[in-house]
């Protein structure tokens, strides 16, 4: 076989049943949402059993979310076995994780005739969801009514639907796109719990940071952007002054404004007692980070 | 005749193969479990514990699975992945259960590690507690479980039960003993005291003992200060603005200074207690041995 293994001849289909058994919605809450369908996908016994089984490593540094070794990994195991259509796919949406814009790969994938159609609606899911959170909602509707009205896996129906019926609570324009499924998307919406509402919905924002600090930002900005580059790196300490009361402000707001002050006269000692050494180009810095002045202020901490 | 002949033929080359593959199976390992040291002595200790669980994936014996995955454990340790520290020893515990002592220790070591300091104290009750049971010997894994007790509970502020801990442990260690007296002794700062002394630049820095820290906090303040009088005595409104909004700069940072030397002096003085009490006692394991834990200690 030219190429990738047909996922039919690996049991895909028993596998993406057992992926949304109640029994593992626990491991929904790991942090990044979506990460759950193709965790425990691959979770499950593929061509061995158990935790033996060569992806398992793969696997799991996903769920980890150390995606940069998972993709290294990814990339050995296709070394070894080309058609393993399964790793393929992780790699992709690994890298998709990992920061890299992988819209591409995910869409070769979708539209391949090289690929099972279990495989090729994960990886469509994946492309549709990566639409939406960068903001390009038409394309994300396209992908997940494709999957809905092509999906014969319940759980990928379901949260095709279900994502679709969010989108368009989000953005209400998108609304008339989607009259001729409205009557399907009403039947299966009692199936939709709460797990899978939460599973699907994707939050505009991450943490928000404080905004009481921003003027003092500006000026920050404008200081790194205009000035310290006449002046060259002068501050010993890392993260830079200029570094540090950007993320003291960002976290803490107008404490930050204080945190500097302490930083400034905090410095020569720091500098004199020399703890951490980090060499940055050709000098030595010493490590001074924010969360070594406020651990304190987070309940229950000892000690660092 | 012919036909026997034929059959040792196939024997032999069916040997030949079941040879071949032990010995090719045999090099990877090998191979791996070199590579996990290297990267182990190079300080990568993240990607060891990859190298030590790629090599508990290969190994099909429970026992030597299980001493991979306490590898890749005490490798996370080191990296200061305390989650994944205890999901490896999971696995470990999951595969052997001859293993439970060693695992434990790294277990209370994570666990304090990420400042959980009731299951720190939890894990190294058990080992006391077990040992204490089961009269087993190894009184050096004893005696460090009795040290790093006795530094959780100076840690929680429970003095008198860290020198108990510490009467309970095998090996006599007077230098701990003598280390949690001096803590004993010693005074905490309070964080709160340190913020009202900081009210007047400077003074919050010398509570905790950071003069130099004091004299530039208090040389700054009193420049700005006077400047800042000066332009509003010579009614320059624009230069007056512009100072006041470094003051607030520096005076805040008086008083958020005073907070935090007070926190960080009080944190200095627990690190310096706990490094007396240890007293340079670590244990470390054997890496050639893997999969076999043989740990190997220092006092």
């Amino acid at each position: 076989m030219t190429g990738p293994r047909r996922m039919e001849q690996i049991g895909i289909d028993r596998v993406i049943n057992l992926t949304f058994f109640p029994k593992f919605r626990g491991k929904v809450s790991l942090a990044v949402s979506g990460t759950f369908l193709f965790l425990l996908i691959l979770v499950f016994p593929l061509k061995c059993t158990g935790e033996t089984c060569p992806e398992s490593l793969a696997v799991d540094l996903f769920a980890e979310g150390n995606f940069g070794v998972c993709i290294q990994e990814c990339s050995r195991l296709i070394a070894e076995d080309k058609g393993n259509e399964t790793v393929l796919l992780l790699q992709a949406v690994a890298k998709m994780r990992s920061g890299k814009d992988n819209k591409v790969e995910l869409k070769n994938i979708t539209e391949s005739p090289h690929y099972s159609p279990a495989t090729a609606n994960m990886a469509r899911y994946e492309l549709a969801r990566a639409h939406w959170k960068s903001g390009n909602i038409r394309n994300a509707l396209e992908q997940f009514k494709k999957l809905f009205e092509s999906s014969d896996q319940g759980p990928l129906f379901l949260r095709a639907g279900c994502s679709i019926n969010l989108l368009i609570k989000q953005y209400p324009e998108l609304a008339e796109h989607v009259c001729d499924i409205k009557n399907q998307l009403d039947t299966c919406s009692s199936l939709w719990s709460g797990k899978i509402i939460d599973e699907c919905r994707i939050s505009p924002a991450g943490k928000k940071e404080s905004i009481a600090g921003t003027p003092v930002q500006w000026m920050i900005s404008f200081y790194r952007s205009q000035i310290s580059p006449a002046l060259g790196r002068r501050c010993s300490l890392q993260p830079s002054c200029s570094e540090y009361g950007m993320q003291s402000l960002k976290k803490h707001g107008l404490l930050g404004l204080a945190m500097i002050g302490d930083r400034t006269v905090r410095e020569p000692d720091v500098v004199a007692n020399k703890p951490s050494p980090v060499r940055i180009g050709n000098r030595w810095c010493y490590k001074d980070t924010v969360e070594e002045h406020d651990w304190w202020m987070t309940p229950g901490r000892n000690r660092k | 005749m012919n036909i026997d002949k034929h059959r040792f033929g196939s024997l032999l080359t069916l040997l030949f193969f079941i040879t071949c593959a032990i010995c090719t199976g045999s090099s990877v390992t090998d191979g791996t479990s070199q590579l996990a040291r290297e990267l182990a002595s190079e300080g990568k200790h993240e990607s060891a514990a990859i190298e030590y669980r790629r090599l508990a994936l290969l190994e099909e014996q429970q026992n030597r699975r299980a001493g991979y995955y306490w590898a890749s454990a005490y490798e996370y340790l080191k990296a200061t992945k305390y989650d994944l520290v205890q999901k490896m020893l999971d696995r470990a515990e999951d595969n052997s259960s001859d293993i439970i002592t060693e695992s434990l220790l790294i277990r209370a070591e994570a666990s304090i590690g990420a400042d959980k300091l009731t299951e720190a104290e939890f894990y190294l009750k058990s080992i006391i507690e077990d040992m204490e049971q089961t009269k087993k010997s190894p009184s050096k894994i004893k005696t460090i479980a009795a040290k790093k007790m006795a530094g959780v509970l100076i840690a929680k502020g429970n003095t008198g039960e860290a020198r108990k801990a510490l009467s309970q442990s095998p090996v006599p260690c007077p230098e701990s003993i003598r280390a949690v007296a001096s803590y004993e002794k010693g005074r905490n700062r309070n964080p709160k005291v340190g913020g009202i002394l900081g009210l007047i630049p400077g003074l919050g820095y010398i509570y905790s003992g950071e003069y130099a820290n004091a004299i530039r906090s208090f040389i700054l303040n009193g420049i700005f200060i006077y400047a800042m009088a000066d332009t509003a005595d010579r009614e320059e409104w624009g230069a007056f603005t512009a100072l006041t909004f470094f003051e607030l700069t520096w005076y805040t940072g008086s008083i958020y200074g005073g907070i935090d030397a007070a926190h960080r002096f009080n944190k200095n003085r627990l690190n310096s207690c706990i490094e007396a009490i240890n007293c340079k006692s670590a244990f470390a394991p054997d890496l050639s041995q893997l999969p076999v834990i043989s740990l190997k200690f220092e006092f």
